[in-house]
């Protein structure tokens, strides 16, 4: 694998992403906004409460779609060391990416219009969706090929 | 300078610690425009009658601002390419995302901060406005609760100190992330050079 320092700090990051979204319930602390993991993500997400999962009745840091983008970027990430680069080399991973930013852009803007309403659960898996697709995108710089000349 | 050329001919410099001036264009446009859209949603949020929509015009312009702020690492590295340096590698593209990303929380918490000196009242206004949306929502009382919490929570005193520590984590690694995407769409592969 190539760039490993930068993975390994990549996925520390990314569990630290993961596991700070989770807000207070996972901690079995009451809601309290003013917390750190709350205001952690005040600049990137809206967290309304009724747009997130709950944790023993305490909603999480961040919304549903939020945190399926970062679970979908943490379960992308640690597949990487055991992808192959050939997976990577057709040019599929573009069309991944474009696709899971247009219809999470469809949802999102569908949902605020009243075309449809989404759940959580359709939110947190079309964000994964999106945080596979970005994994996708980079994967292939961090595997190392055998034709490559350093 | 190292001058080196690239397989489909162009010459490039090897990168210098130049890409901070990328850094600073960006982050200081994208802190500017976000700090403008979010004060402009503000005012028309205190304008508007309460209409118990869960996306007001204040949300509907935090929502604008965070995807925005998302996509600094991505404009910074564009802009390094563009201007310094097609050559780029995956970790240098990281780092310029990260740095982007900070400066971007810098920057908008200081002109936040700025605002409340020129407006002091406005802080005060947003919030009951915003209340009043809340509680024209049809929503059970405790889910309205936990939305007003929030939000009050949202606009409520903290220091520069303490919005820069818990800022700057978040954003500069999503910022990261693009920065390394900025890598993927805009530099050149390496491979492509001979050195």
């Amino acid at each position: 694998m190539q760039y490993r320092a930068l993975y390994f700090t990549v996925l520390g990051g990314l569990i630290f992403l993961v596991a700070a979204s989770l807000g207070n319930g996972i901690a079995d602390r009451p809601l309290d906004y003013s917390d750190w993991t709350y205001r952690a993500f005040r600049g990137v997400c809206h967290q309304l409460p009724e747009r997130s999962f709950h944790i023993d009745g305490v909603p999480m840091a961040v919304n549903a779609r939020c945190f399926g983008i970062f679970s979908g970027l943490l379960a992308g990430w640690l597949l990487i060391p055991v992808a192959s680069a050939r997976l990577f080399r057709q040019g599929w991973p573009g069309i991944l990416l474009g696709c899971a930013v247009a219809v999470n852009v469809m949802d999102f803007s569908a949902g605020n219009l009243w075309v449809w309403n989404s759940s959580n659960f359709s939110r947190f898996f079309l964000g994964a969706f999106l945080g596979v697709g970005v994994v996708c995108m980079l994967a292939d710089r961090f595997i190392k090929t055998t034709n490559k000349t350093d | 300078m190292e001058q080196t050329t690239s397989a489909n001919g162009r010459n490039t410099a090897s990168p210098d610690p130049g890409y901070w001036t990328s850094v600073l264009i960006v982050s200081g446009i994208f802190s500017i425009a976000g700090f403008a859209i979010n004060i402009i949603f503000g005012y028309v949020q205190i304008a508007s009658e309460p209409g118990g929509t869960v996306f007001s015009p204040m949300m509907l312009g935090s929502v604008v601002v965070c995807l925005a702020t998302c996509l600094g690492g991505l404009a910074a590295v564009w802009h390094v390419t563009r201007y310094i340096t097609p050559r780029m590698k995956l970790g240098r593209g990281a780092l310029i995302g990260f740095l982007t990303g900070a400066m971007i929380v810098l920057f908008s918490t200081l002109l936040n901060e700025l605002w409340v000196i020129f407006d002091p009242g406005y802080t005060e206004r947003l919030l009951d406005s915003v209340v009043e949306n809340v509680e024209a929502m049809d929503l059970p009382a405790d889910t309205q609760d936990q939305m007003i919490d929030q939000m009050a929570a949202g606009v409520r005193d903290t220091s520069v100190f303490q919005q820069l520590v818990v800022g700057i984590p978040v954003t500069g690694l999503l910022n990261l992330l693009t920065g390394m995407l900025g890598v993927r769409f805009f530099a050149v592969k390496e491979e492509d050079y001979t050195e």
